[in-house]
């Protein structure tokens, strides 16, 4: 299948995948920047920052993915109940 | 087409909910970078706490509607046990031993009776087989000791 194709069809779970990486990377940054501060009151922005809208971001990944998941149920129910009508 | 799975108001939720705790969070990135101690910075990373929670909370809320959706449109697909009426044991009654299978009386030429092939009576004699209704025809009753017009019965469940 041809991947933009597939891309289209599964934006929801790209999207996921998406803010999962971009997640995974504002936490690395976070830590990055609390490792080199010698301050608390440095430090403190980078943990909202990096790791604040990092889970953010993985938080927001996941709710995409159980939202795809649950699309997929609603359509296959759709498919159920049109085989049902068929058949009546 | 069916309905989306979720409306336009759970959309508006969590859109407004995403929003509402982005700008919280950012809000608190805002005041922690702006203050010099880490006292007054606390007070700031609680902003940003509460606006993760509205996220947590309205995706939550995203999540759980979509559930229920679907849960309720399984429940209307497929029945519940408990409403899927229970198989009914059907009984019969049925012979008890072999079928009382006219064709396995036994008479012999110029005999009154006609009798089970087992009858003590019908043994060593030139007996043959044939239905009820010809030994009847022929004038033959049925044998008092095998009484093979008797059927024993039993109740078994089907």
């Amino acid at each position: 299948m041809n991947i933009v194709k597939w891309a289209r069809n599964q934006w929801d779970r790209v999207g996921a995948v998406t803010l999962f990486v971009v997640g995974a990377l504002a936490i690395l940054l976070g830590w990055l920047g609390v490792s080199r501060s010698a301050y608390s009151a440095e430090s403190l922005p980078y943990i909202v920052s990096g790791g604040f809208f990092g889970l953010l971001a993985v938080g927001a990944g996941g709710v995409l993915w159980l939202s795809a998941d649950l699309r997929d149920e609603w359509r296959k129910l759709d498919s159920i109940e049109q085989a049902w009508r068929e058949q009546q | 087409m069916t309905a989306p799975l979720w409306g336009s108001r759970s959309r508006l939720v969590l859109a407004a909910g995403w929003t509402v705790g982005v700008l919280v969070v950012l809000a608190g990135w805002w005041g922690v970078s702006g203050e010099a101690r880490s006292g007054d910075q606390f007070r700031w990373l609680g902003v940003g706490v509460v606006g993760m929670a509205v996220c947590l909370a309205v995706s939550a809320a995203w999540l759980f509607t979509g559930l229920r959706a679907v849960g309720r449109r399984i429940r209307l697909a497929v029945p519940v046990p408990s409403e899927v009426p229970e198989k009914v044991l059907e009984l019969r009654l049925v012979a008890d031993g072999p079928e009382p299978d006219s064709d396995r009386l036994v008479a012999a030429a110029g005999m009154r009776y006609y009798h089970r092939p087992s009858c003590a009576l019908a043994q060593g004699k030139a007996v043959r087989p044939a239905e009820r209704p010809e030994h009847l025809r022929a004038g033959r009753v049925a044998c008092g000791v095998c009484r093979p017009d008797d059927v024993a019965v039993g109740v078994s469940a089907a």
